[in-house]
């Protein structure tokens, strides 16, 4: 099977959807001629030209806007904001026009429209380039929030949001993209809403996303070594979520820990755990735990980005306090 | 009226007791089943329920002291009742001689029974997880009785699964006493029903329901493979049998007892009196007239030497659905049959029942076992420990046998005495049962 980086999956999902269908076009900043600011445009301006693949303005108000225009007038954009920090610019024009516009018009009209964008810390490209801000809009109903971990699901993920007649964020991660990973040649889709189950276990749940599922990963193997068996869920999908996913494992295991690189306040993981409190509290022979970023701005110093942001050992030791060790 | 609270005798092989904590204070009002304080034998903790309506005047034996079973731990009468001098001084004098705090216990490990009760508990607030109450009202395991492990103390789910294999006990069942006497005369066990009172306290309602659900089988239906926690009285059986084929040397001494006589003549009494005289009662009779004559036999191995026992009791074995107990009948040879026939009848019925007192299955010189009504012929009984012998009836035959120079059919009754080489050496084993047989093969002579 082949073997590419997450960026090319990426651009694969991209171009494939594209010659399949017409009405899909792509717009952002530097993403015709420069390929992207992370590469994973590459190409795709000399194969479909400078119609279909659109360098923008700066402004992400206005790629926003007229992502959600075009969709409205039959067209299917994946739109990039070039970084999820950004998204601040592009709220009212996602927020309250794309993810509300089908409601409000009486299902007269839809939304099908991607916004592609990245997030997450490692670059130590400071506070306004580094954040995981996907809390924001999993609060809004009427958008899906979507955030692969891996070269697979990145395509396979891509490609179902731009069938999909939903403005869908989709949020890609800075340290992923060159990450390489088996990718099937032939076409799949990835259907919404379906975590995958990256090692099974019976002691403790570890459920994550995006950079923290790779790190809860290696948690998984860590625990191994000490005779701590964990289930590693990668959610994959924040809405639509794979609550019952979650719920299966932790009546099997009793005990949870939730990993997210957002900031700890008001983190989506905090729903998570109230969702499964609310249906398996008789399950839990432990307190939930989260490991999440610190309540600060992303730190820029190497050594201080990562003390704020989750590392492997610190799922470890939530995962070790769920089982009562110190 | 000055009624005493004695510390009870809770567990077949307990000495000694602790309180570990006062439910009710002195002045407090208690009527009949309120639990007065919680004790900790050395196996399990256990609950003191009053006999007794009226007002605690006065507890004698404080939280923490190792005391004898049957202590007077506490007074109750009317408010305001003079308790007696006596009653006092005797009360002073235990404390005395007691002296030592209980030793600090570890979790229950080996132990009959649930653990001692979690010592974080404070102002009755139990800290457990969502799981291990859930586990714990599936498998009716009292909360208070488990030892949380998990962070500041909480109980948590292996701590509930730990409690459930160091076994049950139905006296650790919270139930009203009506509930109790329901289920006794209903023949339900208490330790599978889900009380619905206060506390999950098992009211008479809880037992009735129980009784009128479907015979369910004694516990949860038992998977292949699965590991069935052990209750007290398997653990016991177990413990004391192992006890016997490892430290009692013993030898099988196998005769033929010729009981026709003993046939016709128990037909004839049962006959005529009102009561039923078993087979075993004549046994019982024919073996404590041996035991009388015999004081070899009627001894005990204890550390220092041997031990002759001047009174003559005779446990007889009975089955039980979960194991085995042998209730014991005292002063037999005092007796006459119909008097050891209508309290060995007692006793079974209590046994079965689970109603028997410790000094009722405890103390027996010897023990007589009867396997016959299952068809066997013969069987070789282990010996209780603290016993010198014991005694396997086979099933009454009619066999064919030469007597008197010619063949006759005969009613014969397999008698194996198993005994104590170190009490009882061949030939006065031998003697025994040659005693035995023949107080048998002449029954008259046990109806007095």
């Amino acid at each position: 099977m082949p073997v590419i980086m997450y960026r090319e999956a990426i651009r694969d999902a991209l171009a494939e959807e594209m010659r399949r269908d017409p009405r899909v076009f792509v717009m952002g900043e530097d993403v015709a001629i420069y390929g992207g600011a992370y590469s994973a445009t590459q190409g795709l301006v000399q194969e479909f030209g400078e119609t279909r693949v659109r360098d923008t303005a700066i402004s992400e108000m206005a790629i926003t806007g007229a992502a959600v225009g075009a969709a409205m007038a039959g067209m299917r954009p994946v739109a990039e904001i070039m970084y999820v920090d950004f998204m601040t610019l592009a709220m009212d024009q996602f927020v309250n026009q794309a993810a509300k516009n089908r409601y409000m018009f009486g299902g007269k009209t839809t939304v099908p429209m991607v916004l592609r964008t990245e997030g997450g810390a490692g670059r130590c490209i400071a506070a306004h380039h580094s954040q995981s801000l996907e809390a924001w809009f999993v609060h809004a109903p009427g958008i899906f929030v979507v955030m692969p971990a891996t070269p697979y699901d990145a395509k396979g993920l891509l490609k179902t949001c731009i069938r999909d007649d939903n403005p869908i964020l989709f949020i890609e991660h800075k340290m992923l993209y060159n990450n390489k990973g088996e990718v099937p040649s032939e076409e799949y889709l990835i259907p919404l809403g379906k975590a995958a189950v990256r090692r099974e276990g019976d002691d403790v749940t570890i459920a994550s996303y995006s950079r923290m599922a790779l790190r809860a990963e290696e948690a998984g193997k860590k625990l191994a070594e000490e005779g701590i068996s964990a289930e590693v869920i990668d959610l994959r999908c924040l809405k639509p979520l794979d609550i019952d996913c979650i719920l299966d494992s932790v009546k099997k295991t009793g005990r949870l820990v939730l990993a997210s690189e957002a900031y700890k306040d008001g983190n989506f993981v905090c729903d998570v755990a109230m969702k499964v409190m609310e249906s398996a509290f008789d399950y839990l022979d432990a307190p939930i735990e989260r490991v999440c970023a610190a309540n600060c701005p992303v730190p820029m110093s190497p050594v201080l980005e990562d003390e704020a942001i989750p590392r492997t050992d610190k799922i470890v030791a939530a995962a070790r306090r769920t089982l009562g060790k110190a | 009226m000055i009624q005493k609270v004695i510390l009870p005798k809770l567990g077949e092989t307990v000495e000694v007791s602790t309180i570990d904590r006062w439910i009710k204070n002195e002045g407090d009002t208690v009527t009949t089943g309120d639990i007065l304080c919680e004790i900790t034998t050395d196996k399990a903790t256990l609950e003191v329920e009053s006999y007794y309506r009226g007002t605690l005047l006065k507890i004698l034996a404080p939280p923490g002291k190792e005391l004898p079973v049957g202590s007077v731990i506490a007074v109750i009468g009317e408010k305001g009742e003079a308790i007696p001098e006596d009653i006092l001084a005797q009360a002073g004098g235990q404390a005395a001689t007691a002296g030592k705090e209980a030793p600090a216990e570890k979790a229950a490990a080996a132990a009959v029974a649930v653990a001692e009760a979690a010592p974080a508990v404070a102002a009755g607030r139990i800290f457990a997880s969502p799981r291990a109450r859930r586990l714990a009202a599936e498998l009716l395991i009292r909360l208070e009785h488990v030892k949380g492990t998990g962070p500041g103390g909480r109980i948590v789910e292996a701590d509930v699964e730990a409690a459930a294999k160091a076994g049950r006990s139905a006296r650790a069942v919270r139930a009203s006493p009506l509930a109790r006497k329901v289920a006794e005369r209903e023949g339900v066990d208490l330790a599978a029903v889900r009380g619905a009172g206060p506390g999950g306290k098992v009211m008479k309602e809880d037992v009735l329901r129980a009784a009128r659900a479907p015979a369910a089988p004694a516990g949860p239906p038992v998977k292949p493979g699965e590991i069935v926690p052990l209750t007290a009285m398997r653990r016991i059986v177990a413990a004391r049998m192992a006890e016997s084929k490892r430290a009692i040397p013993c030898y099988y001494l196998d005769m033929d007892a010729d009981v026709t006589r003993l046939v016709a003549l128990r037909s004839e009494l049962n006959a005529k009196g009102d009561g039923r005289i078993s087979f075993n009662d004549f046994v019982v009779k024919a073996c404590a007239a041996a035991l009388r004559a015999m004081p070899a036999v009627n001894s005990r191995w204890v550390e220092g030497g041997i031990q002759r026992r001047g009174e003559v009791h005779v446990g007889v074995a009975v089955g039980l659905e979960e194991g085995l107990i042998v209730p014991v009948v005292r002063d037999v040879d005092r007796k006459s049959l119909r008097q050891v026939s209508a309290e060995s009848a007692d006793l079974a019925e209590r046994a079965r029942s689970k109603k028997l007192l410790p000094d009722e299955y405890q103390g027996g010189c010897m023990t007589v076992s009867n396997l016959g009504m299952f068809g066997v012929r013969s069987f070789i009984a282990v010996v209780n420990p603290g016993e010198s012998t014991i005694l396997g009836l086979g099933a009454i035959e009619d066999r064919v046998v030469f007597r008197e120079g010619g063949i006759q059919v005969r009613k014969i009754m397999s008698l194996m005495l198993s005994a104590d080489h170190r009490l009882v050496d061949g030939a006065v084993g031998a003697q025994f049962l040659k005693m035995i047989r023949e107080g048998l093969e002449a029954p008259e002579g046990l109806v007095e």
